[in-house]
């Protein structure tokens, strides 16, 4: 691999941590295309949905395309700016009308307005964006002159005063957090990178892969003989009576008002739901045991909502919303293994890579999956679930 | 509103649209705001980038029933080769332009912007455009499918006819060109 090929391949991972895993590149500019994506007007967005839809569902030219145009064309006129905005605007134009003449300076920026009058003051600014950790060198930073009206806004935009007014104090220190292009240097902004879980209160657990947390308030004698590793079985009200929501959840952290519950897809789906409906949280120690996954080959038999072709290879989703998950509680496996994911407050169970053994009248259907699956799918079908078939992602 | 699809989903919901038009909402949900930033950043203005999402959808819709899935990614390139080639019948047709007024440019995806904030965004949007629009349009298009439709370097070949390892390079080498052109004008400024 020459030496080309090396910087190529350094460069397109620098792109893929940046855009796939949200990591600042050294690149000034990747990071600028990433920070200035546009975004469209949430009415035309919601008008152009209402549209296409229609058009689906006629099935016909849309007829609504000129009322669709119509409020494509709504959006354009001149917005009306509240006094606040155009406040912030005029800051924002006296901001870059005294960089864009500080950066026409041939010298490097550095010194002191060559005309002060007395009621002008010179504020150090970002000249970039300045990512934490980094050494702010000259080039990074300028000098803009603010009337004292305008100064008396600042607090407003950028809350944290201490504005440094001396490029020199601030060339040579550490941007503790991120710094944007244009906003003012305040000794709050520097010093070392803050690292948010060794904040107080903060809770920043490893988490075993695959893996998510959600954080719990609770009252203290919630969590009485429990501790951080416990694997705890998640209880609240459903239907009236205090039963089991979700099993065998890790309590990944425990502090006096607080908990960081972390769980696997489906049963963080649940955990989210059980914390929007603010019930208080009740915990106890899962006593469960760890059963080995039966994997003998069976031929379950279960009726298709929809005739189906006798040769069609699918996979099998079982939905069920994630309010009534606490009825998988009496699943009889495991299901992680199962794929997994979630459309709004809909769960789907992904049976995959099943082998058909035969359909018959349309809608009786034979498949063969390992005996676990099968006991899970078993039970599943006995809930309030609804089916879908998919074509098998190897059929295409 | 859920805004990322796995493959799986993406499936299942494409198998779906011939009975129920209301799959296309995830769909939509899903790729309407890669759509639109691919288009903001190809050509610049906000009424012209509505226009041309609210067109590239439509022909989406009408395209629909004769679309056929082959496996995870290939929505994704349909869609964007239809996007693609709406952008490039935008420029055979339409007049070059001067500056664009800064009330005609899109707003910036962000989580809580001040003011100032976004319009200096906005400012930095147009910087990018512009140096962009600079490149070659092979390199524009890589670039942009890239960062803003969300692409992999295997589906923009598939939409540019390239093979994946071209797509890489002129990926690399329009960065490169588009950092210097960027850093020039902000030094010009």
């Amino acid at each position: 691999m020459n030496e080309e090929q090396r910087h190529e391949d350094a460069l397109l991972e620098q792109v893929e941590n940046l855009l796939e895993r949200g990591k600042p590149s050294p690149h000034q500019t990747l990071n600028a295309l990433a920070n200035t994506i546009p975004k469209a007007d949430h009415a035309f967005r919601e008008s152009l949905n209402a549209a296409l839809l229609a058009k689906l569902q006629s099935q016909s030219i849309p007829k609504v395309k000129p009322a669709m145009q119509m409020a494509v064309a709504a959006k354009r006129p001149v917005p009306n700016l509240s006094s606040f905005t155009w406040a912030a605007t005029l800051v924002a134009i006296v901001i870059i009308s005294g960089l864009v003449f500080y950066l026409n300076r041939p010298s490097p920026l550095s010194g002191v307005l060559s005309a002060q009058t007395g009621d002008q003051i010179q504020l150090v600014i970002a000249a970039q964006d300045i990512p934490p950790g980094t050494v702010i060198t000259a080039d990074m930073v300028g000098l803009v002159s603010l009337s004292a009206v305008d100064l008396a806004k600042l607090p407003i935009v950028h809350p944290g005063g201490d504005y440094f007014t001396d490029v020199d104090a601030v060339i040579g220190q550490k941007a503790a957090v991120d710094i944007f292009w244009f906003a003012p240097i305040a000794a709050s902004l520097l010093g070392e990178p803050i690292n948010p879980c060794e904040q107080p209160g903060a809770s920043c657990p490893d988490l075993p892969e695959g893996y998510y947390s959600i954080l719990f308030p609770v009252e203290p004698n919630a969590v009485q003989g429990l501790k951080t590793g416990d694997r705890v079985d998640v209880l609240g009200i459903v239907e009236g009576q205090l039963q089991v929501i979700v099993e065998n959840i890790l309590l990944a952290d425990v502090q006096e008002y607080r908990v960081n519950l972390a769980a696997p897809s489906w049963q963080h789906s649940i955990l989210v739901w059980l914390s929007q409906t603010g019930q208080p949280l009740v915990l106890r120690l899962y006593t469960g045991e760890t059963v080995t996954p039966d994997t003998t080959l069976v031929d379950y038999t279960f009726t298709a909502p929809e005739v189906l072709p006798n040769d069609y290879k699918f996979d099998l989703i079982v939905e069920l919303t994630v309010s009534k998950g606490y009825l998988l509680t009496g699943l009889p496996a495991v299901i992680d293994n199962i794929p997994y994911t979630q459309r709004d407050t809909i769960m789907n169970f992904w049976f995959k890579n099943l082998e058909l053994v035969s359909v018959e009248n349309g809608t009786t259907v034979t498949v063969r999956l390992p005996q676990a699956d099968a006991d899970n799918l078993d039970y599943l079908l006995r809930l309030p679930t609804s089916l879908s078939f998919v074509p098998d992602e190897d059929s295409y | 509103m859920p805004e990322f699809l796995s493959p799986d989903e993406e499936r299942a919901l494409i198998s779906q649209l011939s009975k129920k038009p209301e799959a296309f909402q995830p769909l939509y949900d899903h790729y309407f705001p890669r759509v639109f930033a691919y288009v903001a950043y190809r050509v610049g203005s906000k009424p012209d980038a509505e226009d041309l999402t609210a067109d590239i959808f439509l022909k989406v819709i009408e395209a629909l029933p004769r679309f056929e899935y082959r496996g995870a990614g290939s929505f994704a390139t349909w869609l964007f080769r239809i996007a693609h080639n709406a952008v490039q019948q935008f420029y055979r047709t339409i007049r070059r332009r001067g500056t664009i007024p800064l009330d005609d440019l899109p707003e910036i995806q962000s989580a809580d912007l001040l003011p100032d904030e976004m319009f200096a965004r906005k400012e930095q949007f147009a910087h990018l455009q512009t140096a962009l629009a600079s490149l070659t349009p092979r390199r524009q298009e890589i670039i942009t499918l890239r960062f803003f439709g969300g692409l992999r370097n295997q589906d923009i070949a598939a939409i540019l006819n390239l093979d994946e390892r071209t797509v890489a390079s002129h990926l690399c080498r329009g960065l490169e060109d588009l950092e210097q052109q960027y850093q020039e004008e902000a030094a010009y400024e």
